[in-house]
């Protein structure tokens, strides 16, 4: 270990480390091309194959999997922490979701944190070159700093609602000023996640492949949370009246469109909405399986299991047809968004408006995999609307179509300002 | 020997009628003990409960949180028996005791024999109560304290934690500018190459835009913090303001209340207060 190596980079030639504290430090920040020999700088080998490693190839620092871990262990915790609530009811600032939660954001913090001071004061200047220059003495990638940012918000909102709790009372509310800043250190960190990703993903990494899971492994978080912070609109019961759809059209069509451009991948925003089928439904899957028992009265449904989510909602199906959308090359954005968001729109409502009625009302939806009669302990067994649509949630016919009409507008909108979104995670350089 | 059940309404009457103290310094006084200075201010919300359960005879205090959803602090004094395990559990008027959640076990004090401490948790507004377990070697026994939920104080912040609050907040902000500013220049330019002019020139408007975006989630997130203790002020419990007159008249004291009805919190409560036969009664259902 004590003897010097030495790494090359597509912006600086040989930075010489030695000993072990180099080799701990490289592990914040692998080089975007690493070659490790024990011999003299003059017997490196000749140009033509370092030149090709060189002009694009890049390892994938530690701090990328950390921070894509991050974005996973937060969603979880979420997911995890609505459960418990809905079946235990009772924690506390340890409890385990929030462990997890706030595992995420230390992780995500750490990792990042210590690249920026690892690129500040100990790599060469040249080095320093891929780097932005923050408060003039920081250097940090982009995406570092969307993670930091997210790791304070979400740390400095615990002793926030800490306080918050003792001066107005414990949780009743998922959004509260607190909850708010916690969410938005999440969407932030979870979005730092993506933007780290596409600075190697734009510089055409030969390890694609991995960068794209870790892509989508981030971008599945975000989705997933900002469709979690909106479940008050995106329940069951809504989706058979038109704010389910205006409010799933802008909140998918914000993120998609510029997900499946900054991905790079044909089917990229398939595969972060199965992502995100797939995590849903594999926490209310496990989640089941663990017993627990409501600790806060007035207790009216006695529970003996963790409560799982609602059943996910098929959004891979609209994101097929957005995808081949997105493949047309002859197309314009506008053409491409409006198309997009006439695809979504409509492909949903063709799939959950029938499906709703299943998972509320057939017998048949109220199992393990469906989780149909998933119930919350401070609510009565026997409220008469628990299997049925309340009146209040029927919409008609026509207002229902005129709210698909509003939602494709909205929708196209969101989804033009998308494509400009994911044009401009095409070009992240640093 | 072994009770037989007896309703929760009537064992609540019974406990009331026997041995209620709702006087809470008397309760402080002896628990604290004799050497201890004892504290105690009137319209307290804490109760203090001197009562049998089965075998057991208990002093009870509890002091319910000042602000609901919150937890109830709960202080046993077994003067019988030791050893024993207490445990307590919320119990609300409109569920009973099958709404109950699990009893939670009490820890006994350390150096004083007999007491016991635990907290409980009240989540909703409104009348409910506290059901004691006892079980030791005597045999088992139950106690019901009655105790009312509701928000009585609005709490400020701590000025250390405010503090740090406030510095974290601007730390937030600048970084959110600096992102913002950097997401529409440095982040865009190439490894190794200088910004240029219009970089430069997208770097001032974004930071400008950010400023302005941070400044407006600052200003909405305030107004929405004020709205929230707001609305918690508009809930919290008020006690209601009455001038009292006490004046003779031919030799019989007459006492006149005038209750200010305008301004009660629970001016929708004030119809069941009626006079009866030259008293007033309160008919609640």
């Amino acid at each position: 270990m004590g003897n010097g190596f030495f790494i090359s980079d597509s912006s600086y030639t040989a930075i010489g480390y030695s000993g072990n504290w180099g080799v701990l430090l490289s592990l914040f920040h692998k080089p975007r091309h690493m070659s490790l020999t024990i011999t003299p700088p003059m017997t490196q080998p000749a140009a033509p194959a370092k030149t090709r490693a060189l002009s694009g190839a890049a390892t994938i620092p530690v701090y990328i999997y950390a921070v894509s871990l991050a974005s996973l262990l937060t969603i979880v915790g979420i997911l995890w922490d609505i459960s418990w609530h809905r079946s235990i009811g009772r924690d506390k600032f340890l409890s385990p979701p929030h462990i997890l939660i706030y595992l995420g954001a230390i992780f995500a913090g750490l990792f990042s944190g210590l690249q920026v001071l690892w690129n500040s004061f100990y790599r060469k200047e040249a080095s320093k070159a891929t780097m932005i220059k923050v408060w003039g003495i920081f250097y940090s990638s982009l995406g570092s700093l969307f993670c930091i940012w997210g790791a304070i918000a979400m740390l400095t909102s615990a002793p926030f609602d800490d306080w918050w709790h003792n001066a107005y009372g414990l949780d009743v509310k998922i959004l509260s000023p607190p909850h708010t800043l916690l969410a938005m250190g999440m969407i932030f960190l979870q979005f730092g996640a993506c933007v780290s990703l596409c600075k190697y993903l734009n510089a055409a990494s030969r390890k694609r492949a991995l960068l794209r899971v870790l892509f989508v492994i981030a971008a599945t978080s975000l989705l997933t949370m900002v469709y979690t912070l909106f479940t008050d609109y995106l329940h069951i019961r809504g989706m058979r009246a038109p704010l389910f759809y205006i409010i799933a059209a802008v909140t998918s069509l914000l993120l998609l469109p510029a997900f499946g451009r900054a991905l790079r991948f044909k089917w990229g925003i398939t595969a972060i909405t199965a992502g995100y089928f797939l995590l849903v439904g594999t926490s209310n899957w496990i989640l089941q399986l663990f017993p627990s028992e409501p600790k806060l009265g007035p207790i009216l449904t006695h529970l003996t299991h963790f409560q799982p989510a609602q059943f996910p909602a098929l959004v891979f199906i609209p994101a097929l047809a957005m995808d081949l959308i997105l493949q047309r090359q002859t197309l314009n954005d506008w053409v491409k968004a409006l198309l997009m968001s006439l695809a979504f729109v409509s492909l949903l409502a063709a799939v959950q408006y029938p499906l709703s009625g299943f998972l509320l009302e057939s017998p048949a939806s109220r199992n393990w995999f469906f989780g149909g009669d998933t119930w919350y302990f401070g609510n009565s067994p026997d409220l008469p609307f628990r299997y049925r649509f309340r009146p209040e949630d029927l919409a008609s016919l026509p207002a229902v179509l005129e709210g698909l009409f509003i939602a494709i507008v909205i929708g196209g909108l969101c989804a033009r300002l998308s494509l400009r979104w994911g044009k401009w995670m095409q070009t992240i350089q640093r | 020997m072994k009770r037989p059940p007896i309703s929760h309404s009537r064992t609540v009457l019974r406990n009331f009628r026997l041995r209620t103290v709702l006087i809470n310094f008397i309760l402080l006084f002896l628990l604290a003990g004799m050497t201890v200075p004892a504290l105690a201010h009137v319209g307290s919300p804490d109760v203090a409960l001197e009562g049998n359960a089965g075998p057991y005879r208990l002093l009870v205090s509890v002091r319910p949180p000042d602000v609901i959803p919150g937890t109830a602090q709960v202080t046993v004094f077994m003067q019988n028996g030791s050893g024993s395990e207490v445990s307590a559990q919320p119990i609300y008027f409109y569920s009973g005791s099958k709404g109950a959640p699990s009893a939670d076990v009490l820890q006994p004090v350390p150096g004083q024999p007999g007491q016991y401490k635990g907290l409980v948790w009240l989540m909703n507004d409104g009348s409910s109560s506290i059901l004691l377990h006892v079980a030791g070697t005597a045999g088992k026994g139950d106690l019901i304290v009655p105790i009312v939920a509701v928000s009585t104080a609005q709490k400020k912040l701590p000025v250390v934690t405010g503090y740090v609050l406030i510095l974290l907040g601007i730390l937030l902000f600048i970084l959110m500018v600096t992102i913002i500013g950097a997401s529409v220049s440095d982040g865009l330019t190439r490894k190794g190459e200088a910004l240029s002019a219009a970089g430069r020139r997208a770097k001032r408007i974004g930071i400008g835009m950010a400023v302005l975006f941070s400044s407006l989630i600052v200003y909405g997130g305030n107004s929405w913090w004020s709205q929230w203790a707001g609305r918690y002020r508009r809930f919290m419990y008020h006690p209601m303001h009455a001038d009292y007159q006490l004046r003779q008249d031919n030799g019989m004291n007459q006492l006149t209340i005038h209750i200010d009805t305008a301004n009660a919190q629970r001016k929708g409560w004030l119809p069941y207060v009626v006079p009866d036969h030259g008293k007033r009664c309160t008919c609640l259902s």
